[in-house]
């Protein structure tokens, strides 16, 4: 309680030194977003006659009316108010934004946005907690240009962000997270069942988040985007894909102990599920029963609606069980797949504690989120509990500053893609939209009473009741972190202050996963039907991962003349990440519902994955300003890397920018900038050698493992290594302008980026012939270039209204220029015979895939014994998954105490994979299944090849038969290509806010300084184009940043559409 | 300013002596190439032979040399059996890749051995290299071979499949020639998965896998093939006289039968494979033992009949066992040879006791007794007073029946060759058909055409330009002009 004495002294000193005089008295409150806004300066304008609110906020002054006052406070945007009829004025500050502000830019320096020659975007942190979000970068999606984000679709799954376009084909091309000037880590917590490698499988997978979801968007005080080069040389490499810059919220000093409560309820609902065909019901081929166990006809146990129209019969359907079948109406149940899901909720709840002392300074937060998402039982909840400290001390000479941030994550997370029978079983999502229309899917929930319901005689033996899998199947994640830093800084000379940061980021995961087994009963229809049994599976796996992040810098600060500032820094950074990671998996398990590795009598599959990478920087920055009209910044940087062989592990890249402000008339403001960087990056690790690993024999769907027989073995890795690999560089020009114009009322922010890689390091896939893989070298040169449109508009502005308009546009066209010699194309990814290709001349992600045979004519040439299209021999391209732009519009209004806030987000273009497309044309499901009312039909416009160059007429229609296996790949393969490559473009309703400050007259009696409550709804609508009724387009099966998880979406988890409620309390 | 020179002095020390620090890029989890010692490579290099032989190949195989048609409930090998199998299917893919994979290794294996002069490593090596090499070839046609599994050459050459043939036999005689007595360092055992290090036995298996280089040259090199094969015999070879093959599974995952491994214990269904027609009926036409061991209790599917509307459980499915052997020759396979080159180049010298004592062996895997089928009069007996085509049909039937359920490859190459099984000129439903003639697949898209090869995979092509141009499924492979 010393500081608060301290604080009270100090204030009860500033209000007795306060003027006193004049005609008359006007007293108010001032507040910020936080509540009472205590050392506010108020001066009559054109005076010196002034004072400053005490630690209520409260001012008193007497003044005439018609004076102007104006209000001010650092870090605030300044206001001025005429005096008129009424003796109370409460004003709002609001944080400085726009073109004045401060970026904070490397190494946590601060630096005034005018003077920077580079793109950098700022966001307040309570735009991040408007929609309270787990993670807090998914409402920024469409806020900033140049950044494409990408929000998850479940509790705890991942947030991509991209900038300015994909560099790479490795995984690397998310941002750098700098937390107060420390990176951190933003690894992916998904992965294939096969263990530690890229999540990329169709097989199956989960989206566990990044390492970022363990930020707390309650403790961000600011976060800066740097998106260029040149903002992020100073980061040096592992900043190549931008850096996102966050700075946590600090105490005030000399202010009494604060204490705000955020709490936040949201409900959700399941958003975008499949459109499906409401017309025919289970069957197959037209034919609504398919086999008896014992041969016969009369059970129903198809698990596709290719059965007759709906005709409101009364009918038996499903397996016979103790003689009896179970009775429904032959009707359609529109929403039976929708009803599966449930209403998710999510309760955030953050207290804050913020203070100081005259030299020094609090800010401790915690928050706990718990948040159980859509799917029935707690298979996707999460919890969260995040605390964070801010705290400094100063002295004469000196400044001590500690960060420490805690996290812990305990989260559910929900496997996607086909299951694996052999291991941990299926997953829900897969079985789920196999559910024919007209079966009441809520009514299969009871799986142990209803016999029915249980995998004996569930009502199909081709897939599994979607209840029973997400019950007995599971993975969880566990994850404890802890990062910080402390940072000491020193002013040696008035001119000159060195600083020295040693910050740490330490983590502890834990991964369990286990699928049950599931056998039949001998005799039952499953068992007959040979239904296909799981063989059950447990993993374990640990990870641990600690990276230490040391730098010191000296910053030497002068005039050299009335007109020429300059700013100098140098410095030298050491970084040094060491991670282990142990994964161990077991299958056939012996004992039911013990899910322990010992429960197996079959050999472990054991992946140990230890590393460690060092780097040493030292770099240099030099800011000359002349007249603060126009600012030349030079930066340098040298880093030295594990990843390189010695000799070729030293490069260094500069940078060189400019930013003139043309005019600054107060009202108008206009600033130019141009700059240019250079970028180098190193490879991943351990790339330059050769490996051995233990021996694995493949063997198409299986493999001969070691141990075998008694014997232990090892075989020559995958991977060739490459000594010779260079760093990659990135030449990155960039010109552009920022205007304020008319006070604020239009601003805008415009830049070009050109951005040449050359010589980017890549895996270059190798024949296998050659017996490797794939050998890493600089093998892939990338250009992107783009424009980044950032407009705010104030079309109405008065004292009790305003009408905010803020819309960014985005367009990036990447181009990749040249591929390893003798190759051209480079798969990326792959999955049912479509190919993702890296191709030159072209975008990254091209798909290609064997397509229909078309004649010259443009007419499809088709089997002439079928009728069904014919698949040409080679692949040809279909498209690639580059947006063409997107754009993001955020209309703000506020009148007196409320605001309502919306965005709208439009992502036009590219195309993606459906597999969810695929499994609903083969089972039926698909509206496209609808064609001609699924009567036999000639494919249109379609010809037969003569064999001599001729075509004709094709007449055979495709039979009755063969139109449910038109929509399938086995049978039509072509439809890959045609039907299951997809257009992602979409428009969204991301968010809609409305909040109310409630009146300081009425909370200060409850002893509040500020109140205000909102009501929010997230991912409100969406439009998707025709071709695609089936997704969400930015449901990701994977996580992750790489430009493989572009592929597509693998029976993902569907979106979720949020309401919430939010309370804020501050006293 | 004093302070900050210091400072600096410090911190570029520091960095000098960082490359030292920095050099540590070498995975702590793994070795390097250079530490494997022959008897930690060999083992990987045998089971990669097996997995590739006895799953990707073995199901092709088995599907086209008519054992095994695809289920009617299921899709996985439709493409195999309706012959639209391409350049991207994983099932052939995979089998590419893991044969170059495991040859990796093998040829690694047999380059230290050369420089070490230990020549038991070098003719396991050499074997193993031939065996997995010839079944590439006969797949896919010309293979790189010379210029493969360099690390300094990243597009091989592709070596015609005559070219192929000849190395091989060139290779084989090399390692051969070499004095196992001198042999320096190691000596196998354990180790060698297939004959615990008895050398012996490595010299039979390298002699009857050159018989079998030579016996598939019969129709298009004769001369070759003659000249080859009549030296063998003048000089007295010994071939098998016991079974070339990797056992030592057990019923576990990633340790069995590699077959059974990737199509029961794997995939989605166990009831993929089907009883096909023809083996079936040829197998019942003579009351032959072994039918109830192949396939379960049930009717046949005809060849490529997977739309068939029949009542999935009224139909057969394979039987596979996670224990069998995977056999790269059998001990039959080259009493089949050996009879098949004494009727061609040596008179029919002892044809019939080669003949009749691979069937019996073929049934003694089975734990039954070929007497009753061999003897005068059986179902199998060896037309000793037959024409000599008549004598060949004898020995390729019954190494076709002997191949179920791993070996179907050879069979299928086999079939090719020498037109044995006869092509049926009606479909399995028509009432003329005869039971064991291989008939087209009744989804089949070739136009009555069987297939004959694998296509290159679009891997190979996309990143070796050297790779040729990819041909139907139709086009014979060279042996078979």
């Amino acid at each position: 309680m010393e500081v608060k004495k301290i604080l009270i002294l100090l204030c009860f000193f500033i209000s007795i030194t306060s003027v006193l005089a004049q005609e008359k008295t006007i007293s108010g409150t001032v507040t910020d977003d936080s509540g009472a806004l205590p050392g506010v300066s108020i001066i009559i304008k054109g005076t010196t006659t002034g004072t400053e609110t005490d630690f209520d906020g409260k001012y008193s002054i007497k003044a005439n009316t018609d004076d102007i006052l104006v209000f001010s406070f650092i870090g605030m945007a300044t206001q001025e108010k005429t005096v008129g009829e009424s003796n109370i004025l409460n004003v709002i500050l609001v944080a400085d934004n726009v073109l004045e502000e401060v970026v904070v830019t490397a190494f946590g320096k601060k630096k005034q946005k005018r003077s920077l020659g580079y793109a950098a975007t700022a966001v307040s942190g309570d735009k991040l907690t408007e929609v309270a979000t787990l993670n807090p970068f998914e409402s920024l999606s469409g806020k900033i240009a140049g950044v494409d984000i990408s929000s998850p679709n479940q509790p705890g799954a991942s947030t991509k962000i991209i900038l300015r376009g994909f560099s790479s084909v490795r995984a690397i091309n998310g941002p750098l997270y700098v937390i107060d000037g420390t990176p951190i880590s933003a690894a992916a917590n998904s992965t294939s069942s096969g263990g530690t490698t890229l999540p990329t499988t169709a097989t199956r997978s989960f989206d566990g988040g990044t390492d970022i979801n363990d930020l707390d968007a309650n403790s961000i005080a600011s976060i800066n985007v740097l998106k260029g080069g040149a903002a992020t040389a100073l980061y040096g490499s592992r900043a190549s894909n931008g850096a996102i810059i966050i700075t946590t919220k600090r105490g005030r000093s000399g202010q009494r102990v604060k204490v705000e409560i955020n709490s936040s309820i949201d409900f959700s609902e399941v958003a975008r599920i499949p459109h499906l065909q409401q017309n025919y019901g289970q069957g197959w081929n037209g034919v609504d029963y398919s086999g008896l166990p014992a041969g016969g006809l009369g059970a129903t146990n198809e698990n596709g609606s290719w059965g007759p129209a709906f005709n409101g019969e009364t009918r038996v359907w499903g397996q016979i069980v103790n003689n009896s079948q179970q009775l429904k109406p032959y009707v359609n149940l529109e929403d039976n797949i929708k009803d599966f899901y449930d209403i998710g909720s999510t309760y955030t709840n953050s207290i804050r504690l913020s203070g100081g002392g005259e030299t020094s300074d609090f800010s401790l937060i915690f928050t706990r989120v718990d948040t159980d998402g859509i799917i029935p039982t707690d298979a996707d909840a999460l919890t969260r509990n995040t605390l964070s400290l801010n705290s400094g001390i100063s002295g004469k000479k000196f400044r001590l500053r500690v960060n420490a941030n805690y996290a812990q994550t305990r989260q559910n997370a929900v496997n996607t893609g086909q299951g694996n029978n052999a291991g941990e079983g299926e997953t829900f999502m897969q079985e789920l939209i196999q559910i024919p229309r007209g079966i009441s899917v809520i009514d299969l929930a009871d799986y142990t009473n209803n016999p029915f319901n249980n995998n004996d005689n569930f009502y199909t033996p081709y897939s599994r009741n979607p209840y029973w899998v997400i019950n007995e199947n599971a993975t969880n994640i566990s994850r404890e972190r802890f990062y910080g830093n402390i940072n000491f800084s020193y002013d040696l000379t008035p001119n000159l202050v060195g600083t020295i940061q040693i910050g740490a980021d330490i983590l502890n995961g834990k991964r369990h996963s286990h699928g049950a087994v599931v056998n039949y009963t001998p005799g039952s229809p499953q068992a007959l039907l040979g239904g296909t049994t799981n063989a059950g599976g447990v993993t374990e796996a640990a990870n641990e991962n600690r990276r230490y992040e040391s730098f010191l810098t000296f910053d030497y600060n002068t005039e050299l003349s009335d007109d020429l500032g300059l700013e100098a820094s140098l410095g030298g950074s050491h970084n040094n990440n060491t991670g282990s990671n142990l994964f161990v998996a077991v299958t056939n398990l012996d004992i039911p519902n013990f899910y322990e590795i010992s429960n197996s009598a079959v050999l472990p599959i054991t992946v140990q994955n230890n590393f460690q990478r060092i780097g040493y920087s030292a770099f240099g920055a030099l800011t000359l300003s002349y007249k603060e009209r126009i600012y030349l910044n030079l930066t340098g940087r040298n880093e030295w890397t594990s990843t390189l062989t010695p000799g070729k592990n030293s490069f260094f890249y500069p940078s060189a920018n400019i930013s003139a402000i043309a005019f600054d008339t107060g009202e108008h403001f206009l600033k130019v900038r141009a700059g240019f960087a250079s970028l180098a990056n190193d490879a991943g690790l351990y790339r330059t050698e050769s490996s051995a690993t233990q021996a694995v024999a493949g063997a198409y769907f299986g493999a001969i493992n070691f141990p075998f027989n008694g014997l232990n073995s090892f075989e020559i890795g995958r991977i060739l290594g490459n000594r010779d690999i260079e760093p990659e560089f990135t030449d990155e020009y960039e010109i552009g302008f920022e205007g304020r114009f008319f006070n604020n009322r239009i601003t805008a922010d415009i830049a070009y980026y050109d951005k040449t890689t050359d010589g980017a390091i890549i895996g270059q896939q190798l024949p296998n012939s050659t017996g490797y893989g794939s050998i890493f070298g600089n093998f892939l040169d990338i250009e992107n270039k783009g424009i980044e449109v950032a407009l705010g508009l104030v079309p109405f502005k008065t004292d009790d209204f305003s009408w905010n308009i803020d819309y960014t546009f985005t367009k990036n066209k990447n181009k990749v220029t040249s591929l390893p010699e003798g190759l051209d194309k480079f798969l990326i990814n792959s999955s049912f015979g479509i190919n993702f290709y890296a191709i030159a001349g072209e975008p990254l992600g091209v798909y290609q895939g064997r397509v229909p045979v078309v004649n010259d004519a443009g007419q499809t040439v088709v089997d002439p014994n079928t009728g069904i299209p014919l698949q040409t021999t080679s692949e040809e391209t279909i498209g690639n998954s580059q947006r063409d732009f997107v754009m993001g519009l955020q209309n703000t209004f506020k009148y007196k105490n409320f605001r309502l806030s919306f965005g709208i987000d439009w992502k036009e273009g590219g195309l993606m994979y459906s597999y969810t497309s695929r499994l609903l044309g083969f089972t039926g499901n698909s509206i496209a299944t609808t064609f001609n009312d699924r009567r036999t039909f000639i494919v249109p416009n379609s010809v037969v090849d003569n064999g001599d160059g001729t075509f004709s007429e094709n007449t055979t229609a495709v039979n009755f038969g063969a139109v449910t296996g038109f929509y399938s790949a086995s049978n039509n393969p072509s439809t890959e290509a045609t039907n299951h490559v997809i257009d992602k473009t979409f428009i969204r309703l991301r968010d809609l806010s409305l909040s109310y400050n409630l009146p300081f007259k009425i909370i200060e009696k409850a002893g509040f300084t500020n109140a205000s409550v909102s009501i929010y709804g997230k991912n409100l609508a969406l439009w998707t184009p025709d071709e695609n009724p089936y997704v969400d387009p930015e449901v990701t099966s994977f996580g992750g940043n790489d430009l493989a998880s572009e592929f597509g979406e693998f029976a993902g988890n569907p979106a979720q559409r949020t309401y919430g409620f939010a309370l804020k309390l501050a006293f | 300013m004093k302070k900050l020179i210091l400072i600096f002095i410090g911190l570029s020390v520091l960095l000098t002596s960082c490359d030292k620090q920095l050099d540590i890029n070498r995975d702590p989890d793994n070795l390097t190439p250079d530490d494997l010692a022959f008897e930690v490579e060999l083992p990987g290099s045998i089971t990669a032979v097996a997995g590739v032989q006895g799953a990707n190949w073995a199901i092709i195989g088995g599907i086209w040399s008519q054992m095994w048609a695809q289920s009617l409930s299921s899709s996985q090998y439709r493409v195999v059996d309706n012959y639209t199998l391409g350049t991207t299917d994983g099932i052939q893919t995979g089998g590419w890749n893991a044969a170059y994979d495991g040859l990796l290794d093998i040829r690694n294996i047999k380059k230290k051995a050369l420089e070490d002069e230990n020549w038991n490593y070098y003719l396991i090596a050499t074997v193993l290299e031939t065996y997995i090499s010839h079944m590439l070839t006969d797949w896919y046609g010309d293979i790189p071979y010379t210029e493969a599994n360099n690390p300094a050459i990243f597009q091989p050459i592709f070596n015609t499949g005559e070219e192929v043939y000849d190395i091989m036999i060139t290779d084989l005689d090399d390692a051969l020639g070499r004095d196992l007595d001198a042999s320096q360092g190691r000596l196998p055992g354990t180790d060698d998965l297939v004959f615990s290090g008895d050398m012996g036995n490595w010299v039979k298996f390298a002699n009857s896998l050159k018989l079998k280089i030579f016996l598939r040259q019969t129709e298009a090199r004769p001369s070759v093939a003659q000249a080859g094969i009549t030296a063998m015999l003048n000089s007295g070879t010994a071939f098998l006289d016991l079974d070339a093959s990797l056992g030592g599974f057990t019923d576990a995952p990633n340790i069995s039968n590699p077959l059974y491994e990737s199509d029961k214990r794997q995939l989605n269904t166990t009831l993929n494979l089907r009883a096909s027609t023809t083996m079936h009926s040829y197998l019942t036409n003579n009351l032959d033992e072994r039918l109830p061991l192949f396939y379960t209790v049930g009717n046949p599917l005809d060849q490529g009949d997977y739309n068939s509307t029949a009542n999935p459980n009224s139909v057969a499915v394979s039987i596979l066992s996670a224990t069998t052997d995977v056999y790269f020759i059998s001990h039959e396979e080259s009493l089949f040879m050996e009879a098949e080159a004494m009727e061609r180049y040596n008179n029919g010298t002892g044809a019939k006791a080669l003949y009749d004592a691979a069937v019996n062996e073929n049934f003694n895997k089975w734990a039954l007794d070929g007497a009753t089928y061999i003897a005068a009069a059986g179902a199998y007996e060896y037309p000793t007073g037959g024409t000599f085509d008549d004598k060949l049909k004898a020995i390729i039937t019954q190494k076709w029946v002997a191949s179920y359920p791993g070996n179907g490859a050879e069979a299928f190459f086999e079939q090719h060759r020498t037109g044995i099984p006869a092509i049926s000129p009606v479909p399995q439903s028509d009432a003329a058909y005869v039971p064991g003639e291989f008939a087209f697949s009744v989804n089949g898209v070739t136009g009555n055409v069987f297939p004959q090869r694998l296509l290159y995979p679009s891997t190979e092509t996309a990143r070796n330009l050297n790779t040729p141009a990819v041909v139907p499924i139709t086009t014979p492979i060279w042996w078979n002009q």
